[in-house]
C-alpha cells in the first residue's frame, strides 16, 4: 500500500527529529561515561593510596610496638637466665598479653632464645599464656634464623603465605626483632605475629562493599583474593600476574601504583583495579595492595544518566511526533480542501470554499484555483446564451417571429403522437397569400415585409394558445390546431379568417387589399402523417387558388 | 522487519554463548608440570579454561583432593605410591587406554603398565607415567671439598644450620627408615619413637624446610647452605645452576629414593575426556620435552641419559601409616621437643 502524503511527510518529519535528537543524545551519553570511568579511575586510585599509607602506617605502629617491647630490659634478662628472673617472665607475659588487649588484630607475641634451637621462652596468644612444657623450638623458622643475622635496631618482616596444609588458617605477618647483649650475637628474638585478615577486615571496613580487595605478596602470590572467597576454593595458588601481566612492573619495583583492567572470568566481571605497593622494609619484601571495581558498578551511576537521557529522547519523539503530524495536517489540509474543491467543481461546477485567505504558496494557488473557476464558469454561461440563440435561430423564422417549417414539422409529429393515444382530431389550415409578388414589385420589399408581418398577427389573433402558427416560407403560413371537435368547427375558425383577410391593410401609408387561399385537411381523415397530411392541405389550398383565389377547400379524400 | 529480527539474532547469540561456557579442566600437579605457555597452547587448542593448582608435597596433595571426595580437580599428578592411595580412597577413575592414544610415544618399560606397581586395580589402569626423578644430595662444591656419599651427612654437626631438607612427611620418615638402615615404607610401632627423635635431630642441624623447589633455590642462595636434600632431585640441580650456584648432585651410597609421577583422572570429573585430552597433550614431544629441558626431570618419551653408571634407586612404594606420618611430621615441623610429640 502507497503511504499517503500526510503520513509520509510525518514519517520522514518524525525520523529527521529522531535521528537528530539520538545523535545528540549518544554523544552527550558517551562523553558522560567518559567522564565518570575517568572519575571512578581518579577514585580508586586515591582509595588505593589512601589504603596503602593506612596500611604502612599500621606496619609502622607494629614495627614501633616491637621496638618498645625489644628495647625492655626484661628481654635480656630472661634470656640471660639471670638468676631469679620468674619475675621478669612474669612482667613480660603481662605486657605481651596487655599488648594483645590493646591490638585486635595482634595474634601472638613470643621470646625466643638463640640457643637450644631456638627454644621459644615466653608464648603469649589470644588463648593466654603457653605453658613452660608446650613451647616449641622454632631455629629452622625464617623469623627466627633470619633475624638471628640482623643488626641492633633492624627489624625482620617475613613474607605472607597461605598455609599450604591448612588454607584456612590465619594469614600471618611474623615481625621480628632481634635481642643483642654485649654478646657477639643476638641472644634471642622477639617475634610479633599479625593477624593479617583481621588487619584487612578492619581497613576495609572503610570501603565500600562494592569494592574487591586484593593482597599479594612480593612473588605476587595472592594472599587476599576475593574471588576465591566466592567460588569457596580451597585456596590454590594464584598468580597475579597471570592475570593482569602488567603487574609485572609493580613487582620489579619499576613503579609504585598502577591502574589496570582485570579481565572477566568465571564468575567474575570484568573489572577496574588499582594497585599500590607497600614497601615493608628497604629489602625487596613488599606486599601489593589492590582494589578492583566491576566496570558494571561504575557505569551504574551512568544507567541513571542513561535512562534520563532515554526519557529525554522519548520526550523530543513525542513532541516531534506531534509537531510532524500538527505540520502535516497544516500542509495536506488546504491540498484536500483544493482538491475537493476541484472534485466538486468538475463534477457539477459548483463552488465549493479554497483556502483563499492563506498568505502563503497554497494560499495563492487556491486564489489562481478560484479565479479559473471563475473564468471558466462565465465562458460556460455565454456558451450557454449563444446555443440558445442559435436553437432558436434554427427554428424561428426571423421576419414573423413564427416558427419556420423544421420546427413545424417537430410539433405536428409530437402533435401527430398525441392525438394516436388520445383519438382527438388535429386541423391543418394552409393560408397562402394570393397575388403577394405583385405587392412585392409595386411597393417594394419593404412594404411585403410589413404586409408578412401583418398577416402573421392576423394568423395568431385567431388561434388558442396551444394551435401553432408557422411560416413555411415566402408568402406561405399554416396553422396547427391542437384538438378540434369536427371539420366543420375548422372550416368555421377559416371562414372567420378569411372575413378577417377581407378588411384592407394600412402599409406605409398606403391602403393595401391582401387576400389569401386557404387549404383545410384533418387528422386522421386526410393522413396519419404529418408528409401526407401536410400534402393534402396544400393540395387543397392550391383547388382554391384554381377556384379563383379569396376561398377555402377542405380537402375531402371520402 | 530485518531490524528486529537483528536484534532478535544478537540477543540469541548473547544468550547462547553465555548457555555454551567453556569447559574447565581443574589440574592438580606439581611444579613445571604445567607450565602458562603450555597450559594457554592446550587452552587455545581444545577451547577450555585451565585452571592449574600446584602443591609442593604429598601431604598437600592427598589434603587438596580428598577434600569434598576429589570433586575441585579433573586431572592430578601423583607419584605411584599416591595414586595407590587415591585409588583406594575411591578418589580416582579408570583411564580409558583407548583415548590415550599419545601413550603409543611412551618408552616400551612405561607402557606396560602391569609391571609398575600401584597403577592397575582390579586389571584396570588408573595412571599413566608422566615424570620421573630420585632424591638425591645437592652439596656446594664451595663448602664441601668432596662429595657427600651418605644421607647421614644431613645429620652432620659440622653443617649445623647449614643444611637443607624437605618438608615431606612421608618421604622424610622414609629417609629417617633409611639412615637407620631399616626398610624405608614400613615402620613398625616399636620403632616409631627413634624414627621421631631422628627426625627432631635432622630438625636441629637443618637451617630450614622447604616445600618448592624454587623456595629451596632462594634459601640456599641467601643463606650460606653446604648441603641439601633435593626432594625435586635434578630439577632442583637445574635451578641452583641456572641461578649460578657451584653445586654437585650424588645418589647417596644408601640410594636414593625415586618417584614415578602419573597423571591420573578423578572420579568425580564432569569433563572426562577434556582430562584424556590432556593427558594426551602432556604426552607430545614439545610438552613432555620440555619437562626434561626447562625443569631437567625425566620424561617417559626418551631414554635415560644423566648417567652410565647403574643407580641405586628406591622406587617409592605404598607407606602403611601415611596419616601417623603426616600427624607426627606436623608436630616436629611445629618445633616439639622430643617429649613432646604424642605418639599413639
Amino acid at each position: 500500500m502507497k503511504l499517503r502524503l500526510g503520513n509520509k511527510l510525518t514519517v520522514l518529519l518524525c525520523m529527521f527529529g529522531l535521528l537528530l535528537g539520538g545523535i545528540a543524545s549518544y554523544y552527550s551519553l558517551s562523553s558522560s561515561k567518559q567522564i565518570l570511568i575517568a572519575a571512578a579511575k581518579r577514585d580508586l586510585l586515591l582509595a588505593n593510596q589512601v589504603l596503602g599509607r593506612n596500611l604502612q602506617i599500621s606496619l609502622e605502629n607494629f614495627a614501633r610496638d616491637l621496638k618498645v617491647l625489644s628495647d625492655q630490659s626484661q628481654p635480656v634478662e630472661v634470656l640471660q637466665d639471670m638468676p631469679n628472673n620468674s619475675k621478669e617472665v612474669e612482667e613480660l607475659a603481662r605486657l605481651f598479653t596487655s599488648m594483645l588487649d590493646a591490638h585486635p588484630e595482634y595474634q601472638r607475641i613470643r621470646l625466643i632464645e638463640a640457643k637450644n634451637y631456638g627454644l621459644e621462652r615466653i608464648n603469649v596468644d589470644r588463648q593466654g599464656i603457653v605453658a613452660g612444657t608446650a613451647l616449641q623450638e622454632k631455629g629452622h623458622i625464617p623469623y627466627v634464623f633470619k633475624t638471628l643475622k640482623l643488626s641492633p635496631g633492624q627489624q625482620f618482616f617475613s613474607e605472607i603465605a597461605p598455609s599450604r596444609l591448612d588454607p584456612d588458617k590465619a594469614l600471618t605477618l611474623h615481625i621480628a626483632s632481634p635481642i643483642w647483649t654485649n654478646e657477639p650475637r643476638a641472644v634471642g628474638v622477639i617475634v610479633l605475629s599479625i593477624d593479617v585478615k583481621t588487619l584487612f577486615s578492619r581497613l576495609k571496613r572503610e570501603l565500600p562493599d562494592y569494592y574487591q580487595f586484593f593482597l599479594a605478596n612480593s612473588q605476587g602470590e595472592l594472599l587476599l583474593n576475593p574471588e576465591r572467597e566466592q567460588s569457596q576454593d580451597q585456596g590454590s595458588i594464584a598468580m597475579l600476574q597471570a592475570q593482569l601481566p602488567e603487574i609485572l612492573t609493580l613487582l620489579s619495583g619499576k613503579s609504585s601504583s598502577m591502574l589496570g583492567i582485570l579481565p572477566a572470568k568465571r564468575e567474575q566481571p570484568s573489572r577496574l583495579a588499582a594497585f599500590t605497593t607497600i614497601s615493608i622494609e628497604a629489602e625487596s619484601n613488599h606486599l601489593l595492595l589492590g582494589l578492583a571495581v566491576p566496570e558494571k558498578h561504575i557505569l551504574q551511576a551512568s544507567q541513571a544518566l542513561d535512562q534520563r537521557l532515554i526519557q529525554i529522547i522519548a520526550a523530543l519523539g513525542l513532541i516531534t511526533l506531534i509537531l510532524s503530524l500538527w505540520l502535516a495536517r497544516q500542509m495536506i489540509r488546504p491540498l484536500n480542501q483544493i482538491g475537493l474543491a476541484i472534485a466538486h467543481f468538475s463534477q457539477d461546477l459548483s463552488l465549493q470554499p479554497l483556502p483563499t485567505e492563506r498568505g502563503d504558496e497554497l494560499g495563492k494557488l487556491a486564489r489562481d484555483i478560484r479565479a479559473m473557476q471563475e473564468k471558466i464558469l462565465a465562458q460556460i454561461i455565454q456558451l450557454n446564451t449563444n446555443q440558445q440563440e442559435l436553437q432558436r435561430m434554427a427554428h424561428i423564422d426571423p421576419l414573423t417571429g413564427l416558427p419556420n417549417r423544421r420546427l413545424f414539422f417537430d410539433r405536428l409529429e409530437h402533435a401527430i403522437s398525441n392525438a394516436e393515444r388520445s383519438g382527438k382530431l388535429l386541423g391543418l389550415l394552409y393560408v397562402d397569400l394570393d397575388h403577394f409578388k405583385e405587392i412585392n414589385d409595386t411597393h417594394g420589399h419593404a412594404a411585403g415585409d410589413e404586409v408578412l408581418s401583418n398577416v402573421a398577427h392576423l394568423l395568431v389573433s385567431v388561434t388558442r394558445s396551444g394551435d401553432t402558427v408557422a411560416r413555411l416560407g415566402g408568402d406561405e403560413f399554416v396553422i396547427l390546431f391542437d384538438e378540434v371537435e369536427s371539420r366543420a368547427t375548422l372550416l368555421g375558425i377559416a371562414q372567420k379568417l378569411l372575413s378577417l383577410l377581407q378588411n384592407r391593410l394600412l402599409i406605409d401609408g398606403k391602403d393595401l387589399q391582401v387576400r389569401a387561399s386557404l387549404g383545410i385537411s384533418l387528422y386522421p381523415h386526410d393522413g396519419s402523417d404529418a408528409q401526407t397530411l401536410l400534402q393534402n392541405a396544400d393540395r387543397a389550398m392550391y383547388s382554391s387558388k384554381r377556384s379563383g383565389r379569396n376561398t377555402i377547400t377542405s380537402s375531402h379524400i371520402t | 522487519m530485518p531490524l528486529r529480527s537483528l536484534l532478535t539474532l544478537v540477543l540469541l547469540t548473547l544468550f547462547c554463548s553465555s548457555l555454551h561456557a567453556k569447559p574447565l579442566l581443574r589440574v592438580l600437579a606439581w611444579p613445571g608440570y604445567a607450565d602458562a605457555d603450555l597450559v594457554d597452547a592446550f587452552a587455545e587448542r581444545y577451547d577450555a579454561d585451565v585452571e592449574v593448582t600446584l602443591v609442593g608435597n604429598d601431604d598437600e596433595l592427598r589434603l587438596k583432593l580428598s577434600k569434598d571426595g576429589g570433586q575441585h580437580y579433573d586431572v592430578i599428578a601423583a607419584n605411584t605410591s599416591e595414586i595407590n592411595y587415591f585409588v583406594q580412597q575411591q578418589l580416582l577413575q579408570p583411564l580409558r587406554l583407548s583415548n590415550l592414544t599419545q601413550r603409543s610415544r611412551q618408552l616400551q618399560q612405561f607402557r606396560q603398565l602391569n609391571d609398575i606397581p600401584g597403577l592397575m586395580h582390579d586389571g584396570q589402569a588408573y595412571g599413566v607415567p608422566y615424570a620421573y626423578g630420585e632424591m638425591g644430595l645437592i652439596y656446594n662444591r664451595k663448602m664441601m671439598s668432596h662429595p657427600p656419599t651418605s644421607i647421614n651427612s644431613l645429620w652432620d654437626p659440622r653443617w649445623q644450620g647449614q643444611v637443607l631438607a624437605y618438608d615431606g612427611s612421608s618421604h622424610n620418615f622414609s629417609l629417617a627408615r633409611q639412615t637407620l638402615a631399616k626398610p624405608p615404607f614400613a615402620i613398625p610401632s616399636e620403632d616409631m619413637p627413634a624414627t621421631v627423635d631422628k627426625l627432631i635431630a635432622l630438625r636441629r642441624n637443618v637451617l630450614s624446610f622447604y616445600s618448592l623447589p624454587e623456595e629451596s633455590v632462594s634459601l640456599f642462595m641467601q643463606n650460606s647452605i653446604a648441603l641439601m636434600y633435593a626432594n625435586y632431585g635434578r630439577q632442583q640441580l637445574k635451578l641452583l645452576q641456572d641461578a649460578g650456584a657451584d653445586v654437585g648432585y650424588v645418589i647417596p651410597q644408601e640410594g636414593a629414593l625415586a618417584w614415578l609421577d602419573c597423571w591420573a583422572i578423578t572420579r568425580t570429573t564432569p569433563n572426562r575426556d577434556l582430562a584424556e585430552q590432556w593427558i594426551n597433550y602432556t604426552l607430545e614431544p614439545q610438552v613432555s620435552g620440555a619437562l626434561t629441558e626447562r625443569q631437567g626431570l625425566e620424561n617417559t618419551l626418551r631414554t635415560l641419559q644423566a648417567s652410565s653408571a647403574p643407580l641405586r634407586l628406591i622406587w617409592l612404594e605404598p607407606v602403611a601409616n601415611a596419616e601417623l606420618r603426616a600427624k607426627l611430621w606436623k608436630s616436629i615441623l611445629a618445633g616439639d621437643r622430643p617429649g613432646n610429640v604424642v605418639l599413639p
